[in-house]
């Protein structure tokens, strides 16, 4: 608990109100953490549990929004304390109830739950934390009523140095004071993200491509980094991280093989890989069955680790796309308007009359107001 | 509008009443006697090879109901231009909501071709838009395969069965078209045109039509089969010949200049590519197993054009490699 | 001729007096500022060190300023905020910090755990 850096003073609060509870000399039902995240208020609580021996049940407020769901959880805590200490095997640990962003259960929608925190708060005789981001004081007034609340705030930038000093040391890390400083800078006060960075120093990925995180990045500044990465969990993370551009990137991909140049038994090797990663995709996107991705971010570093060898990438207008969208626009929009004639003059299917009436009639059939369209078959059947 | 479709001889000479019908006695005899009473007429499935009359008849059908106005009462679908079954239930609610029958007019006709080319889960769906919808409209089915129509559509249309014209009546229409059209032709070249389309009726005229159209004035044997070994478009042989070739560049770049202006979807190019292998004999059973492959792919990826390129590079290291 | 100015340290949270005469105008546009409060019978208290700057601007006729200081957790020192490295990236409504020295001594988290230890009471 000593351990932790920061906030010491809100800290301290928490320390006496718990000795103040105890003694039943507090009209508030609860603690209320409050402050940005990253800042350890997961991590003090637990601190806490442990050197003054209690033993935490965590929930995620937003995990649990029925009023059922929550109570299911908890509720059982209250009615038999003892018991429930004894089934855990841990004899003599009073519990503690940790719900973790209550900021996330929406007032209105989401009633029921803060009501039943409360009600959990008030008969359990159990010490209730609450931790959130924000709370704003006209959404959440019944528990700002009947919460204590303490405010944690962002460690200074020295505090987070001392913390990346304090792991640099314990792991043994071989990572020098200055990158620590661009560390700090870059973490905007966010402890989590700072350590976060830390890890990724530690493993090799550039402080550039750390410092900005990975997320979110403009699509052509994605694509360098993961054609430039120097190590393969760089290219992992930027996978990970940028979920929005996988359709475009499988695209480029494809691209990239195609006009490789390479022997046409490795496109076909590459390509037949990227079929089945297509096929992947395409199973994510039109079942929604995100848990698959995972699949995704081991098929796709492989594969472009492995591309990288024989392709370079080059921002280009993708070829396909000159095709699709460019050269064939008037073409397109002249044989739709053909198409839309045909159920009412020839009676069959679209297949039927390009492969069966076109070839042989276009001649006579189209004139010159298709004129592009007219060529495009000379093109085709001529 | 440009299209000078009257000068298709398909369209011209199309039959426009029973009596006109082309063979089909069974047909006919069994159509009338149903059309007898218009307010009894049931869903009509058609089912039998392809030019045998089958989308004429419903055609047919509709101008007997609704005389010259024909197309005011009358959709045409088509399974495998419409989307999806959502589509095409849209496209039946929009045309039937709004209708009331009357003692004229009793229902309004939707005519369904190749409805053999959906999924039975598509099918069933549509038996239900049949039934939500038959106290205003009838369907025409039609189809090539029986078989692969559902059992419950079935046991709902009165099944009619068209059979591949007769090789004296395809000559008989092909003679009285030349005759109207001024054509005149070799002798054996009517039944040359037969024996290339065997009881198709449609492709013996339209290839009657392009045979007169290069031919000039006396069509000739050969100008049937320059045609004929053109059964596949030029395209596709062009782009087997990018395969044969190993020039994946060239390939993928047709294949899409095709595939782009046609708006055909993947698994109908594929189906395209086979028959220009098979034409130039290079349908080996690995090459078929990899067309089958990656049809199956197709239906089951978001991209086609990766799914058909890959196809493609396959090929040609297959081929290559023999 | 240059007078010399007034320095006043501020501390987060820590009420304080500009000791000079304020007058109306000056006192309301003061308290209109984000990141400082007025509290009877305490004082002016910074809450958010953003305003540090913006209240200086206003008082600087006076040859009074106001300096951001705060206490070095471990050693109870002044730390300077100004010349800190990180002054450019820090959101300055913080409680406290860590000055120099002790940010540099090796086994300064260690000091930190004694500190705290002590502070919060635990055996």
């Amino acid at each position: 608990m000593d351990e932790v850096i920061g906030n010491e003073d809100a800290k301290k609060k928490f320390i006496e109100w718990v000795k103040r509870w105890k003694k039943k000399e507090v009209e508030e039902l609860g603690i209320l953490l409050v402050g940005p995240p990253g800042i350890g208020k997961t991590s003090w609580v637990h601190a806490f549990a442990n050197t003054f021996g209690y033993n935490v049940i965590e929930t995620n407020a937003s995990d649990y929004r029925s009023q059922k769901a929550l109570e299911e959880r908890l509720g059982h805590i209250s009615r038999s304390v003892s018991l429930d200490s004894f089934f855990m095997g841990m004899h003599k640990k009073e519990p503690l109830i940790f719900l973790d962003e209550v900021d996330g259960l929406d007032p209105k929608a989401d009633k029921g739950a803060i009501e039943t925190v409360i009600k959990i708060a008030k008969s359990s005789g159990v010490l209730t934390v609450l931790a959130a981001n924000i709370v704003d004081p006209k959404r959440y007034k019944e528990l700002l009523k009947n919460f204590y609340v303490i405010e944690f705030k962002p460690l200074s930038p020295r505090q987070i140095e001392l913390l990346l000093r304090k792991i640099v040391y314990l792991e043994n890390l071989d990572i020098k004071d200055e990158k620590l400083r661009e560390i700090v800078l870059k973490c905007k006060g966010d402890a989590r993200a700072a350590i976060n960075m830390l890890q990724s120093v530690a493993i090799g990925i550039s402080i550039e491509a750390v410092g900005t995180t990975l997320e979110n990045l403009p699509f052509e500044v994605f694509m360098k980094r993961l054609f430039e990465a120097k190590t393969y969990d760089e290219v992992v993370s930027l996978i990970q991280s940028n979920i929005t551009h996988l359709e475009d990137l499988i695209q480029i991909l494809w691209d990239l093989v195609s006009r490789s140049g390479m022997d046409i038994k490795y496109i076909a090797d590459f390509l037949k890989e990227l079929s089945d990663i297509d096929i992947l995709w395409s199973r994510i996107n039109r079942e929604r069955k995100w848990g698959l991705l995972r699949y995704l971010f081991n098929l796709l570093p492989s594969y472009i680790y492995r591309l990288k060898r024989y392709v370079t990438y080059e921002e280009k207008f993708p070829e396909y796309r000159f095709y699709l969208f460019v050269k064939n626009r008037k073409v397109r929009e002249q044989r739709d308007e053909i198409y839309n004639l045909i159920p009412r003059y020839f009676h069959v299917s679209k297949r039927k009359f390009i492969t069966e009436i076109l070839p042989y009639s276009y001649k006579l059939l189209i004139g010159d107001m298709w004129r592009d369209f007219r060529e495009w078959c000379d093109r085709m059947f001529g | 509008m440009s299209v000078r479709i009257e000068q298709m001889w398909v369209e011209k000479y199309r039959p426009k009443t029973l009596d006109e019908l082309i063979d089909q006695e069974e047909v006919v005899d069994g159509l009338k006697q149903l059309l007898a009473n218009k307010n009894e007429m049931p869903h009509l499935l058609f089912a039998g090879p392809p030019g045998t009359g089958k989308t004429t008849t419903a055609l047919i059908i509709a101008r007997h109901l609704y005389g010259e106005a024909w197309r005011e009462y009358t959709l045409e679908l088509n399974a495998s231009d419409e989307r999806g079954i959502n589509v095409i239930r849209e496209r039946v609610k929009i045309f039937s909501q709004y209708f009331t029958p009357t003692e004229e007019i009793p229902f309004k006709l939707i005519i369904l071709d190749e409805a053999d080319m959906m999924t039975s889960e598509a099918q069933t769906a549509l038996r239900r838009i049949m039934e939500i919808n038959s106290r205003v409209a009838r369907f025409i089915l039609i189809c090539n395969y029986l078989t692969r129509i559902i059992s419950p559509i079935q046991s709902r249309c009165a099944i009619f069965r068209f059979r591949g014209i007769p090789k004296e009546d395809v000559i008989k229409y092909l003679e009285r078209i030349c005759q109207n059209e001024g054509v005149k032709y070799e002798e054996g070249v009517l039944e040359l045109i037969y024996d290339y389309t065997k009881g198709d009726l449609r492709r013996a005229i339209n290839l009657l039509q392009s045979a007169a159209g290069v031919g000039g004035g006396v069509i000739k044997a050969l100008h049937v089969e320059e045609l004929v070994g053109k059964v596949t478009p030029k395209v596709i042989r062009e782009l087997i010949e990018y395969i044969k070739a190993g020039d994946f560049y060239k390939a993928r770049h047709l294949l899409f200049d095709f595939k782009s202006g046609s708006g055909l979807d993947g698994q109908e190019i594929i189906r395209l590519i086979m028959n220009g292998l098979i034409e130039s004999r290079l349908l080996t059973p690995e090459v078929a197993k990899i067309l089958a492959e990656y049809e199956y792919r197709l239906i089951n990826g978001a991209f086609e054009e990766i799914q058909l390129t890959a196809m493609l590079a396959s090929i040609m290291s297959a081929i290559g490699r023999g | 001729m240059s007078s010399r100015i007034n320095v006043i340290k501020v501390f987060p949270g820590r009420p304080f007096q500009f000791r000079i005469r304020l007058g109306s105008t000056l006192f309301k546009a003061i308290v209109k500022i984000k990141g400082i409060e007025y509290r009877r019978g305490e004082g002016f208290v910074i809450t958010s060190y953003d305003a540090i700057p913006k209240v200086n601007a206003l008082i600087e006729r006076f040859n009074v300023m106001l300096i951001p200081y705060i206490p070095c957790v471990i050693c109870g020192k002044d730390v300077h905020c100004e010349t800190c490295e990180y002054s450019i990236n820090c959101r300055k409504d913080l409680e406290a910090c860590i000055c120099k020295t002790c940010l540099n001594q090796s086994d300064a988290w260690r000091k930190y755990s004694e500190i705290q230890k002590t502070n919060l009471d635990i055996k």
